[in-house]
């Protein structure tokens, strides 16, 4: 008996880092039962770690699979979902970066519904940056200078909610895939300021903050709301890393390049780094 | 290894931190997977086992995920002791999920032959496919420009993708495209070789699987 083919492909663009990470399962799935595929997955990623210089080991790709499904698990293990009750400050949405074939972001009508949700809460508590593991510090620093909270908005239901929050260093937040994302960030420092949001999932970066057309952010600030309301990443199930970078200027295409180059640590990022972890359920 | 040498890290390690974690898993996953599929035999009570090599890439990610997720679990992270090499504590553990699964199913295999206790059952020298570098090899001569160019800056010297690219004078885009397409002609090209992993690992008995 052979590997189908529909499986045989997706098999190959596994082991070649192009499967979307929430097709993985599925095809886990599938070779727990059919010897054939496991054979052929078996086959050409031993292939491709050779390829790559890493006999014996895993390809890359399947190597970021299965530390998404680790984490994932570990998540399912730990504590339950966070019921944050709490008020949020009001974050003023714009209208985000579309990036082509990843349905990243949402339609502008959630949009300003997430919005108008988020407007009805009064103040926040604040980010405290003495409080350790909540801030990052700059490299050579003392004292942590910026720090970004991530909230799971629930709009679901005619009253949207937090659903979850999170902060780095902290528990991860765990939203829905329907829910909404929005951030606050704070700084000690003066002036206008560098800083990237992005988040990596199992298959890379799966979306970046700011848009090309973003003005630069001004601090000092506590729990300002950065402009931009975001859908889930990928609507898919899964563990994400929310990253912050402060103190250095990152487009788009070198984070994906830091992603691509089998890094994904916060050492091999310039400036001031933290993150914050996303359970998608 | 840096569990053992980076103080800070094995306190976040022990604290649960995500980064520290992740740190862990990606310094020691391809060690342990190598470790597993090198198999081993171990005393019993019943004398000396014998634990095959897992050979099929499935089925040891599939048992180093049970591992870690068992290793990363609170009383397993406080119970590492930071001095002795990380490496071991996670073969232990690998070792037991193995023998515990032969022992369910009863298929135990003991050996009169002598040998040290928990000693691999093959060399790692023995795990190195020679018929699959040498196609590897094989198709790698083959390529063509920019193609193997950008395979050389990008295993060879071992830059990123945005490194390799941009010393062949292309794109990142370019690049990703370029070694999906070299990664596809691979496995074309073994289809077309009739290659067959040495062992099939079919018999072999499939451990908890990954979620």
């Amino acid at each position: 008996m052979s590997c189908q083919p529909t499986w045989a492909e997706r098999i190959r663009h596994a082991v070649a880092g192009e499967l979307d990470a929430s097709a993985w399962p599925a095809l886990r799935a599938h070779l727990r039962t059919c010897a054939a595929c496991r054979a052929a997955y078996d086959r050409a990623g031993d292939a491709v770690a050779v390829l790559e210089g890493r006999p014996g080991g895993a390809p890359e790709a399947v190597r970021g699979a299965s530390r998404a499904a680790l984490f994932a698990a570990l998540d399912a293990q730990a504590v339950p979902p966070i019921d944050v009750e709490g008020p949020s400050d009001p974050l003023a949405p714009s209208a985000p970066r579309a990036r082509s074939g990843r349905g990243l972001w949402a339609g502008l009508g959630l949009l300003a519904v997430a919005a108008a949700a988020v407007m009805l809460w009064p103040a926040n508590p604040q980010i405290d940056l003495e409080k350790p593991g909540v801030g990052f510090t700059a490299r050579g620093g003392q004292l942590p200078q910026v720090g970004f909270k991530l909230f799971c908005l629930d709009v679901a239901g005619d009253a949207p909610r937090i659903r979850s929050v999170a902060a780095p260093l902290g528990p991860p937040a765990r939203c829905a895939a329907s829910d909404r994302l929005q951030f606050t960030w704070s700084s000690t420092l003066d002036g206008p300021q560098p800083l990237q949001i992005f988040a990596v999932g199992p298959e890379g970066v799966v979306w970046f903050w700011p848009p090309a057309d973003a003005s630069g952010l001004e601090g000092p600030a506590t729990d300002r709301p950065l402009p931009g309301s975001f859908s889930a990443p990928g609507a898919a199930a899964g563990h994400y890393r929310v990253y912050a970078v402060a103190g250095a200027t990152l487009a788009e295409d070198e984070v994906e390049a830091w992603w691509a180059a089998g890094e994904g640590r916060p050492e091999a990022l310039p400036g001031q780094v933290m993150h914050a972890e996303l359970e998608v359920q | 290894m840096p569990l053992e040498q980076d103080a800070e890290l094995l306190a976040r390690f022990r604290a649960g931190d995500r980064g520290a974690l992740g740190a862990v898993y990606d310094a020691f996953a391809d060690p342990l997977a190598r470790l597993i599929r090198m198999g081993f035999r171990v005393q019993t009570a019943d004398g000396l086992a014998v634990i095959p090599p897992l050979t099929s890439l499935f089925e040891v990610e599939s048992l180093a995920h049970d591992v870690f997720l068992r290793a990363f679990a609170p009383a397993a992270r406080a119970a590492y002791d930071g001095h002795r090499p990380y490496i071991n504590y996670l073969m232990r553990i690998a070792r037991n999920l193995r023998i515990d699964q032969f022992r369910h199913d009863r298929n135990l295999v003991f050996t009169d032959q002598p040998g040290e206790i928990e000693q691999p059952a093959v060399a790692e020298d023995d795990l190195i496919d020679r018929e699959l570098q040498g196609l590897v090899r094989a198709f790698v001569a083959q390529l063509g420009e920019p193609d193997h160019s950008y395979y050389d800056a990008r295993y060879r010297v071992g830059g990123s993708q945005t490194q390799a690219a941009a010393a062949c004078g292309l794109t990142r885009i370019q690049g990703r495209r370029i070694e999906a397409r070299i990664k596809h002609g691979l496995i074309e090209h073994l289809e077309a070789h009739g290659h067959q992993p040495r062992r099939q690992g079919e018999d072999d008995e499939l451990p908890t699987h990954l979620g």
